[in-house]
């Protein structure tokens, strides 16, 4: 059976680069060539990038820095 | 006696040319010691003139108002801050972070805090780079954004932002935004306040800003005045009515005082 999923994957990219590099480019291509260099320890799984950019923040989560105070 | 006269004429015409050159350096030299005019959105344009990157802030000895019109904004004072240029490390978003990055101090005026919270935008430019937006869109964001503003309220909360391209993802602590919350009364939620960012750069000249000072404000309810540039994110469309009640911020803040036996004073001066 011919199977095939769609992954929301959230990845977190270290290291070290001079501050005015294009860290998001250097993340992504990074991501790419981990992704072609691995995909023959699989060769019965062809993996494909659809999309990939930085995430947006999460807004949402409480400041645990400042805790809103009560009714907040 | 026609060439006197015509000597008395010509006379005339250089004494009055003179006065008439005096008085406009005068005019101008007294406009000048004025300083900014503030006006409502309805009345005629004026200039702002720049402070400088190193003069120190002030705001305005007027009650808080509608926002107002400035002609000719103040240039953004930029630095490279720590290696990170202004445009932090992303040619993509240079213009928005340029605008995050300032760090030049204004004459603040003091608006109401539904001016901002209720200051309409173009829903065209939500989510887009400013390359993408439409001229007339440009057009009615410029009109506000720029404008040097002081809000007064409460803090609903404080946190210390991720990694982002305006600081050149340092990970490093010192190179992460301050995200606030400032809502009109002290029992508002997240949901109706205004975002208002605390950045690297400033916040180097500041010690006593820091997020456990700031939650001792939250949990007080302490009323805080916020100054600092009004600036539109079109990032974030999707937390209105949630975390924020507008995409409009005042970013950077570059003055946080907190009111105390009716004074302001500048967080600075507080002991933390």
């Amino acid at each position: 059976m011919r199977k095939s999923i769609i992954l929301k994957v959230k990845l977190k990219v270290e290291g070290d680069a001079a501050p005015p590099d294009d860290f998001e480019q250097i993340a992504m291509q990074a991501v790419k060539d981990i992704l072609a260099a691995g995909s023959a320890s699989r060769p019965l799984l062809k993996v494909t990038l659809k999309a990939s950019g930085e995430a947006p923040h999460d807004d949402d989560a409480a400041g645990a820095d400042a805790p809103a105070s009560p009714g907040k | 006696m026609p060439n006197q006269s015509n000597q008395s004429l010509i006379r005339i015409v250089i004494v009055a040319g003179l006065v008439i050159v005096a008085l406009i350096v005068l005019l101008r030299f007294v406009a000048r010691r004025r300083g900014p005019e503030v006006t409502g959105p309805n009345a005629p344009p004026v200039s702002a003139p720049p402070t400088g990157a190193r003069a120190p802030g002030r705001v305005l000895p007027l009650p808080p108002g509608p926002l107002p019109l400035v002609s000719v904004k103040p240039e953004s004072g930029e630095i490279t801050f720590d290696g990170c240029p202004p445009e932090g490390d992303s040619q993509r978003q240079a213009d928005l972070n340029r605008a995050k990055n300032r760090v030049d101090e204004g004459e603040y005026v003091p608006v109401q805090f539904d001016a901002i919270a209720g200051l309409t935008w173009p829903q065209g430019i939500e989510r887009q780079r400013r390359g993408n937006w439409w001229a007339a869109d440009v057009a009615l964001v410029e009109r506000y954004q720029g404008i040097p503003v002081a809000v007064e309220g409460y803090l609903a909360g404080a946190k210390q932002e991720g990694t982002e391209s305006p600081n050149c993802h340092g990970d490093d602590a010192r190179y992460r935004d301050f995200h606030i919350w400032l809502v009109a009364n002290a029992n508002d939620d997240r949901s109706r306040s205004i975002v208002v960012e605390v950045t690297p750069r400033v916040r180097a000249n500041h010690p006593n800003w820091r997020t456990d000072v700031l939650g001792q404000i939250v949990k007080k309810d302490q009323r805080v005045r916020i100054s600092g540039w009004l600036m539109l994110d079109p990032e974030h469309p999707d937390q209105i009515g949630k975390t924020r009640a507008t995409i409009w911020e005042i970013h950077p803040v570059m003055q946080i005082e907190v009111q105390q036996q009716g004074q302001w004073v500048p967080l600075d001066k507080l002991g933390g």
